[in-house]
This record gives C-alpha cells, structure tokens and sequence, in this order.
C-alpha cells in the first residue's frame, strides 16, 4: 500500500480522520452460467486507507467474452492497487474526480496486459467497472457499463447517475472499448451525507431496481440491505441470497455494501 | 443477523425482458411436393416443418427462461404472405398446421417481418419493457417469385441488420433452394443448408436453445471498427448436427 509520504499525512489537515465503515460483499453465479458451463464472471473487492478513506470496487465480464473473468478480476485489483499510490499524492486528494478517472484507466490498463499476458484480444477479457472513492469530505463514484449503484444519505435512497439511452437490454460498455473515456460516467458528492454506498452488477436489476432503464434502486431492497449490513450481515449469508433469489436474468450477481458504523 | 437468512424486499414488478423472434416460413407447393417423387408421405418438407414447430414450443417451454422471454410470431408465404401467428410469449404459442400451395412470395413477407418487428419494438417502449435484439428466420426451399418486392424488400433488410435492429438467419431447404439468393437476406452470415427434411426438429431445437443464450449475450454500445466486425456476439451453439454452411 503506501508509501512513506501517506505516512506523513498532517493530522490536523483531516481531523479525526478515521471514519468506520462496515463492508461486506459477496458474488454468485447466474444459472445461465452454470448451464452453459461458463465461470462466474463478477468481481467485487475493497480497500481502506490508513486515512480512512475507502474504495469499492465492482466488476462484471462481458457474457459473451471468453475471458471476461479474468477481465472482471484484473479491473477491480488494478483498481484497487493503483488507487491507494494516487491518493497519496496531495494533488489528487484535490481532485478526487480526476483521481478516479485515473483510477479508471489503470483498471484499463491492467486488463490490457492481462490480455497480453495470456495472449488473447482484449475483447475476450471486457468486462464493466463501477468504483467508489469514498474519502473523509467527497465522494466520487465513477462508472463504465451498466452496473447498479445505490446511495443512502440518511433519508433517502438514489442512484447519483442514470444509464445511458440504449435500446437493447444487453447492450453495455467496457473498460477494454476504445472508447471507454466517453462511457465513463462520474458523480461527486459531499460524504458527510452518506450513510451507506451498495454497488451491484445488472444481474440483480429486475429485483432491485424500480426503472431497470434508468437504473433507479428500489428503495425498499436497498433499505433491507443496508439495515442487514449494519446488523452485521455476513458475506455468507449475502451469498446465499444471491444463489437463491429468482433474479428472472440468469445472469451472475454480486453486491459490496459499505455503510457508517 | 447470524441465525437468519437475508432476504429483503424485492420488486415483483418489473416486466421479463423479451428476445421477439420471427419465423418467416416457406408455404409454396414445392414445399409439398417438388416434383421429384422422392418423398414419402412422412416425410415432406410441410410435415416436418409442422412437426419442426411442435418441437420447438415444447422445447422452449422446457427453459425457465426462454418461456418467459422469448416471443414467437409466424409468417408464411405461400400462396400469399400473411401473418398465421401474432406476437405471442412461447408458453402461449400454440404452433400452427401449415398447408403448402402456390408460388413464394418471399418479399412480401420480409416486409411484414419488418413491419411487425418495428411495432413490437414501439410496443416494448411504450410498456417500459427490456428488450434484446429481435430475430427473423427465413426458411425457403426455393427462389422468391415476387422479385420488384424482394429487391426492395432486401434492401430495407440488409439496412437494418447493418444498423443492428435485427439479426437474421436465412435456412436454405432441399437441393432446389436458391442459396444465393438466400443468402443475401443477411450482412453478417450466409445461408445455412438444412442437411436433410429430417432436420427440421433438431434445427428448431437449435432454435430455442439459442434463444436461451440472448441474454448472456453482448451488443456492444459504441461502433467500433473490430466489434461490428464480428457480428451478433451471441456465443451460438454449433450447427452441424442440422446444417452446413
């Protein structure tokens, strides 16, 4: 993780810096999947930093992608690893909307040489991303493709963005598009607000969402979901949730819930 | 928590997505018989194409999913190009006793594929409904005879596949099949040749597996150059036990 200069953060400059959080995340596969013989191809993974900072990451390959598992995989852990060695540098803890998008493209790139490493086109390994930086006074959420994502500020549960107009069901963008700049959606937010952060892929969305084309959550699964993770809820129990409910898509589904406390 | 399953609320209200498929089905005589004495009663093209139908309600109504999203309309022509099944969900399809007479007026049925194809697709918006791209099979044994029609027909056709909103499958039946012509019905593959009159079940049994696979399929949201390229991205099962390409 860091290096000696995060270690040298001014107290004074965060307060008392450190924030709880409870997370808990788990992943299941469609049963699409399991009958045509393809692996779970979602991926979720998170990391907190010693200034409290957090950063959730969700994945989910491409159904048609050979090696979209790896893609998913190697998107949340190049996130993941790169995330932390931004945040330390003062200029980016300014700008967390550019950090994310940083954040993105080493995502990108770590699927690329995966793709390399093992010697096939990058669009065998696509895969979408959805990422939280969740740090003591902002927020960002950045978004390729069509994953869920669910806010609850205290009151209220939202989406702080909306899918693209599509026509079809399965159309989605992914980190390994040429194009994946213009697909990436961003929202920041002030933290103090926030109470809980959930990120899914679109297996769940029949069930979770109120306007699957918006992406709009359903407000009552959400709540449920953030009371049961405040509760204490394991990641068992979540997956079992996930190989159990008629999800009406076939499609793998996962969830990474973090909420305060 | 430890001791209780988790199980929140869910929305029971969405709509099942739909993957709407069209079966453009060749009724003309030689469908019946093509002149060369070879079949059996049993065995003519029409019987195994009704027999073909029958499998493939059944087997689509055997998937959990494909009753749910797929939707199945049938059009024949031959003598005239009409619509014999409107739009339905394939647990209420009730397949249809096709007779074979007259010519093939294969152009006057695109356009009613088309035509039926846009206004499910309005349909589906207006409901809030998800939809996958829809599919059109055209099957033939011989060479379309209402050619002004057809040319134009298969130009709107060739149009659309181009712009994604349909992804045709042109089935060449019997050795006196115009392949070629066929296989202009489609941008993205050739036809593909029935092995024999006996195939009819195991293609419609292709059929609804396919289906099935929709929706872990991709369609990719940007045009770029190599994706367009390569087509449906549906990952299709293989062909050979019913056709050749």
């Amino acid at each position: 993780m860091a290096g000696g200069e995060c270690n040298q953060l001014n107290e004074s400059e965060w307060g008392s810096a450190h924030e709880r959080w409870t997370i808990v995340g788990a992943k299941a596969e469609g049963n699409s999947h399991k009958k045509s013989g393809l692996p779970c191809q979602d991926f979720v993974g998170w990391t907190s930093l010693d200034d409290g900072t957090l950063i959730l990451a969700a994945a989910d390959g491409a159904g048609s992608a050979e090696y979209s598992e790896q893609g998913a995989r190697n998107a949340v852990e190049g996130a993941l690893r790169v995330a932390p060695l931004l945040w330390c540098r003062p200029q980016m803890r300014a700008d967390i909307s550019r950090t994310t998008q940083a954040v993105f493209l080493a995502a990108r790139l770590s699927v690329m040489r995966e793709a390399v490493r093992i010697e096939k086109p990058p669009r065998s390994l696509a895969s979408t991303l959805t990422v939280a930086i969740v740090s003591l006074l902002e927020t960002c959420v950045g978004r390729v493709g069509d994953g869920l994502i669910a806010i609850q500020d205290g009151v209220s549960i939202s989406s702080p963005m909306r899918h693209a107009d599509r026509e079809y069901a399965n159309e989605a963008s992914f980190v390994t598009d040429r194009h994946w700049r213009n697909s990436l959606t961003l929202a920041v937010l002030e933290s103090r607000e926030i109470s809980g952060i959930a990120l899914s892929s679109d297996g769940l969305r029949l069930v979770a969402c109120s306007d699957v084309r918006t992406g709009t959550p359903f407000e009552p699964f959400f709540e449920d979901l953030f009371k049961a993770a405040e509760s204490g809820v394991s990641e068992e129990q979540l997956a079992r949730f996930l190989e159990s409910v008629d999800d009406r898509t076939g499609d793998d589904k996962s969830l990474l819930v973090a909420v305060r406390g | 928590m430890s001791d209780f399953d988790f199980a929140p609320r869910l929305n029971e209200d969405n709509p099942d997505p739909r993957v709407a498929c069209i079966l453009a089905l060749d009724t003309s005589y030689s469908m019946f018989d093509d002149g060369s004495r070879r079949f059996e009663l049993a065995a003519r093209p029409i019987d195994e194409l009704n027999r073909g139908l029958r499998k493939f309600a059944e087997d689509a109504n055997g998937d959990d999913l494909t009753r749910k999203q797929a939707e199945v309309s049938v059009i024949k022509f031959g003598p005239v190009a009409e619509v014999v099944v409107p739009f339905c969900e394939v647990r209420e399809f009730t397949p249809p006793t096709l007779v074979a007479e007259g010519g093939t007026p294969l152009g006057a049925a695109l356009q009613i594929a088309m035509s039926e194809l846009e206004q499910r697709k309005q349909q589906y918006r207006a409901g809030g409904i998800e939809y996958f791209r829809p599919w059109l099979i055209v099957m033939s044994d011989g060479t379309p005879t209402d050619t002004g029609t057809f040319e134009t027909a298969v130009h709107q056709l060739n149009d659309l596949e181009r712009r994604k909103a349909v992804a045709v499958f042109s089935i060449a039946i019997g050795k006196n099949a115009d392949v070629g012509t066929l296989s202009r019905l489609s941008v993205d593959r050739p036809a593909v040749q029935l092995n024999d009159v006996k195939s009819f079940g195991d293609f419609f049994v292709w059929l609804s597996r396919s289906l099935a696979s929709v929706s872990q399929s991709d369609t990719h949201a940007e045009t770029d150059g190599q994706h367009v390229a390569q087509g449906t991205q549906v990952t299709l099962p293989p062909i050979d036990g019913w056709g050749r390409v």
